[in-house]
């Protein structure tokens, strides 16, 4: 997957729970965790937003593009 | 996710269903435990063919004081009503494949059946967007396609053993030539190859409705 989502590192770094951020976004923590476990195929706008409301960040904060390795591995991307 | 409860004709639906499903089973045990048992008793197996005699016969004024002759010693002939032969035979080609062709047929239909409840099920259920629906559609497109011309294949088979076997007034049955063209299921191949188009789009579907619900 090219796309990560850091949704666990920034819970760490705001000291939150996962349940707590799913009652504040209004997103059920099933759905959550998908997005947190990068299971996700595509995420809205509107939940971004409440997200990013919550958690105080902005998008670049959630998400992260990680280049493709052609030998099949992943690596951070630094564009 | 609907709001409402399934509608009451699916219910319906589903009865009526069940009630072809419950009656294709008796019927084709029936008739597989009268075949078998009449193959291996010194019995004979009586077959009715319709086999469009009704025009062949009218056609050639032979309605009413038609003389049928068997050429199979094991078998024996009655023209019975306007068209309809009465044939009891022991032959052990001819029959077993009329038979086998029949039970195939049988077979498919029910699986037909059987997938729609299975498709209505999942519409109760509320979800009829999956991946097992597209399958279930596309073995009943495949099923009607492969049914209607083994039914067709089955009933040429039996028209041409007739011809063999049995002389009208002396003559040689003709089976009428409009026969093949004309009794060809085309428009039942069509509602297959529909069904088949409807089974790729459900198939798409499914793999859309995955994607959306894993956009969160």
């Amino acid at each position: 997957m090219s796309i990560t989502v850091n949704l666990d590192l920034i819970l760490v770094k705001r000291r939150m729970k996962l349940t707590e951020l799913a009652e504040r976004v209004g997103i059920t923590l099933a759905n959550l965790s998908i997005l947190k476990q990068n299971k996700a195929r595509a995420i809205r706008f509107s939940t971004l937003e409440s997200l990013c409301r919550e958690l105080a960040c902005q998008p670049g904060d959630l998400l992260e593009y990680i280049a493709d390795d052609p030998n099949g591995d992943t690596q951070a991307g630094d564009a | 996710m609907p709001e409402s409860g399934p509608l009451p004709i699916l219910r319906v639906f589903k009865a009526g269903l069940n009630f072809v499903l419950i009656i294709g089973v008796v019927w084709g045990v029936v008739l597989l435990v009268a075949f078998f048992v009449t193959m291996a008793a010194p019995g004979r197996l009586p077959v009715w063919f319709s086999t469009s005699t009704t025009y062949d016969l009218s056609q050639a004024g032979y309605v009413g004081n038609a003389q049928l002759t068997c050429a199979d010693p094991s078998a024996h002939t009655e023209l019975r009503y306007l068209g309809w032969v009465k044939l009891t035979s022991r032959n052990r080609v001819y029959l077993p494949l009329v038979m086998a062709g029949y039970f195939i047929w049988l077979g498919l239909v029910l699986v037909v059946v059987w997938q729609l409840r299975r498709i209505l099920g999942t519409l109760t259920a509320g979800d009829p967007f999956v991946r097992d629906n597209a399958r279930r559609i596309k073995t009943i497109g495949w099923s009607i396609i492969i049914a209607v011309t083994l039914k067709t294949l089955t009933k040429f088979g039996a028209v041409l053993y007739l011809k063999r076997i049995i002389s009208i007034n002396g003559r040689s049955y003709l089976p009428p030539s409009y026969l093949l063209w004309e009794s060809f299921p085309l428009g039942m191949i069509f509602v297959g190859l529909a069904v088949l188009a409807i089974a790729e789009v459900f198939r798409i579907g499914a793999r859309i409705k995955a994607e959306q619900e894993l956009t969160i």
